[in-house]
């Protein structure tokens, strides 16, 4: 069973809706077993990219091969891919067991065959059991092993999962990420999942593609676009909150940060690259008191405190603009603290484009040549 | 106290209502029932002089009038669901599934049959009907109940494809079914409630329709509807009254079905 998973390539891809393009010239290939999450805001195209590998879009132009059948303008019922969809999509009208055999029925296997599969898929679930009751009378997360059953029976070489665990309570979907990950190790599967949500894109995927606007911002593993999202937009995106304008120059092999009050930083290190650019930050990365070590040093005022378990989350006002902290520390509204940020939790980006295209190859990736120093100061 | 005073007011209110709306409906089956079983019943009695189950008995021979009445009603009422839906499915699944210019004018287009005063449509379909040599046949009669069922039919069955989730057919699609495997397997079997409902308000309409058969099937096609017009018009309350008894039952059956296999997503999406 396991080692079935192709290998998908994509090559100029344009797709859309009638006559507007949402993706345009997209290429892609994709590891034979890995598990690739398309991660972005609603709109950004990754629902429409798995849409074109399903077969339930039609391809404007371009190509997309899984294994070695060119699948670009097949019918979704001629591609070796299966899909869990968000609404898991089961049949109401069929049992459990139906439901999961349908694609083996339609491959026209003999009962016996059928029932034998349906029982192993049953087990691989922890769904033994279930197989004569109704969807309808399952729980969020049983539904869910269901959906992923059914498309797991025929052995898929591609699985598509459109945001599978978002209609899923929290500790449920907990349970699930892990459950879809070790199950996909286990066989081998070549995964696209499409998601909105970092955290489960980060445990998930072996492999993390940022989206926008049809492009591809950010392409690498998890703690590669954790650590270097490099851009403003893929930063914020995985919950560097916290920006900062800023204009930068180089000074004695250190980057100096004028900040928007007319406050100097020095940061260790040559600057990646001089004039208007900004800082992001996570809310995590944020200390209150000086530590003495290289970094951001901001004076402020708590002005509003909230909370949600484990660290407080503060929100605190200085003269170049409030930020978000998560701190240990308990203080009250209105305390005067310093906020202090690592120079190494600090992501420096160019604001203006011209100067961030001069450093980054074609597709918005920066070039391996670059500075050392850029996007994260180590 | 003034507050007790007003409540028992408001209960006696809502008593007298329910008590006039109850008699509104059931006062004329009560006066049915009573006539079937009335041998002579004249005024000033209230009640009938004397009781008698012999028009029963005249109704329910097997060589009267009103079973052959009965077995042309139901046929035709049969044949009617069957050119309907034969029609409303494939239009139904069209209205619901695909992106069709002029939708709503499409819609519309069925209910045109009922906006219009149906003597006058019925008179010029008798008309066309003779010159083609179809007036007085069972077809002609079926035609003509279809029309006025199609309303039904492709209204409800529009609703019911709707109702189905789009992701459920695609589903089966992803799976490897075609287009019309996912219709056999899943997109009709999900509609099949809906599509039944409407199936029986066709069946009903078809049962009690009066105008249309009356122009383009007598003399030669006689319904129960027929019968009991001729029967009323004869003075023969008793028969008359028999007749709609048996029209009534099939009617409250069939809409208490219907209540069940029409659901609340069904309902919500006639004639959108």
């Amino acid at each position: 069973m396991a080692g079935t998973g192709a290998r998908v390539e994509i090559d100029g891809l344009a797709v859309g809706y009638g006559s507007s393009l949402v993706i345009e010239g997209l290429d892609l290939d994709i590891k034979a077993g890995s598990f690739v999450a398309l991660l972005g805001a609603s709109g950004c195209g990754k629902t429409t990219l798995l849409k074109a590998l399903s077969g339930l879009l039609p391809v404007a132009s371009g190509s997309i091969r899984i294994g070695e059948i060119d699948v670009t303008h097949a019918p979704p019922e001629r591609r070796p891919s299966t899909m869990v969809f968000q609404s898991y999509a089961l049949w109401p009208h069929m049992s459990v067991a139906a439901n999961i055999g349908y694609g083996l029925k339609l491959r026209h296997l003999s009962r016996p065959a059928i029932a034998a599969r349906v029982s192993e898929i049953l087990s691989l679930l922890g769904l033994d059991g279930f197989g004569d009751r109704r969807p309808t009378a399952l729980s969020g997360g049983q539904r869910q092993r269901v959906a992923l059953g059914r498309a797991l029976a025929i052995d898929p070489p591609l699985l598509l999962l459109d945001e599978p665990l978002s209609n899923l309570d929290a500790s449920v979907r907990q349970t699930m990420r892990a459950e879809i990950r070790a199950l996909q190790e286990r066989l081998g599967l070549t995964t696209v999942l499409v998601t909105h949500d970092q955290e489960e894109a980060m445990i998930m995927a072996d492999r993390i593609l940022v989206m926008d606007r049809g492009r591809i911002l950010r392409d690498g593993t998890p703690e590669e676009v954790w650590r270097r999202p490099m851009s403003a937009f893929v930063a914020r995106f995985l919950g560097a909150d916290n920006g900062i304008a800023a204009d930068f120059a180089s000074l004695d092999g250190a980057t100096e940060l004028t900040l928007i009050d007319g406050s100097r930083v020095l940061l260790p290190g040559p600057a990646p690259f001089v004039g208007v650019g900004e800082i992001r930050f996570r809310s995590a990365a944020v200390g209150f008191g000086g530590s003495g070590r290289d970094g951001l040093s901001l004076a402020g005022r708590i002005v509003s405190a909230l909370y949600p378990g484990g660290r407080h989350r503060y929100v605190v006002e200085t003269a170049v603009g409030s930020f978000t902290v998560e701190e240990g520390r308990r203080a009250s509204l209105g305390e005067a603290v310093v906020l202090s940020v690592p120079a190494d939790e600090l992501h420096l980006f160019p604001a203006d484009p011209q100067a961030a295209s001069a450093r980054m190859a074609p597709g918005g990736r920066l070039s391996p040549a670059r500075s050392p120093a850029a996007d994260c100061l180590a | 106290m003034k507050a007790a005073a007003l409540t028992v007011a408001g209960a006696a209110v809502r008593t007298a209502i329910v008590v006039m709306m109850a008699f509104a409906v059931f006062g004329p089956l009560a006066n049915l029932v009573l006539w079937a079983f009335a041998e002579r019943w004249y005024t000033p009695h209230a009640l009938p002089v004397t009781w008698s189950l012999r028009w029963w008995e005249i109704v329910f021979r097997p060589t009267g009038d009103a079973m052959a009445s009965l077995t042309t009603s139901i046929v035709i009422a049969l044949l009617t669901v069957v050119v309907a839906l034969a029609l409303s499915i494939p239009a139904g699944y069209a209205l619901a599934r695909l992106k069709l210019p002029f939708r709503t004018l499409i819609l519309v287009l069925f209910l045109l049959p009922q906006a219009f005063p149906s003597v006058s449509i019925y008179i010029n379909v008798a008309r066309i009907f003779y010159s083609l040599g179809l007036a007085g046949t069972v077809p002609a009669v079926v035609l003509v109940h279809a029309t006025q069922g199609l309303v039904y039919s492709v209204w409800i069955a529009t609703a019911a494809f709707a109702a189905v989730d789009r992701d459920l057919d695609l589903a089966a699609r992803d799976l490897g079914a075609s287009h019309l495997t996912a219709f056999w397997h899943v997109t009709l079997p999900l509609a099949a409630p809906g599509i039944t409902a409407s199936a029986i308000f066709v069946f009903l309409g078809s049962l009690d329709e009066f105008t249309g058969t009356f122009f383009v099937g007598v003399p030669q096609v006689n319904t129960l509807p027929l019968l009991l017009y001729n029967a009323g018009m004869g003075g023969n309350y008793q028969i008359a009254s028999i007749t709609a008894l048996i029209l009534l039952v099939p009617s409250v059956v069939f809409m208490l079905l219907v209540e069940r296999l029409l659901g609340a997503d069904v309902l919500s999406r006639i004639g959108r």
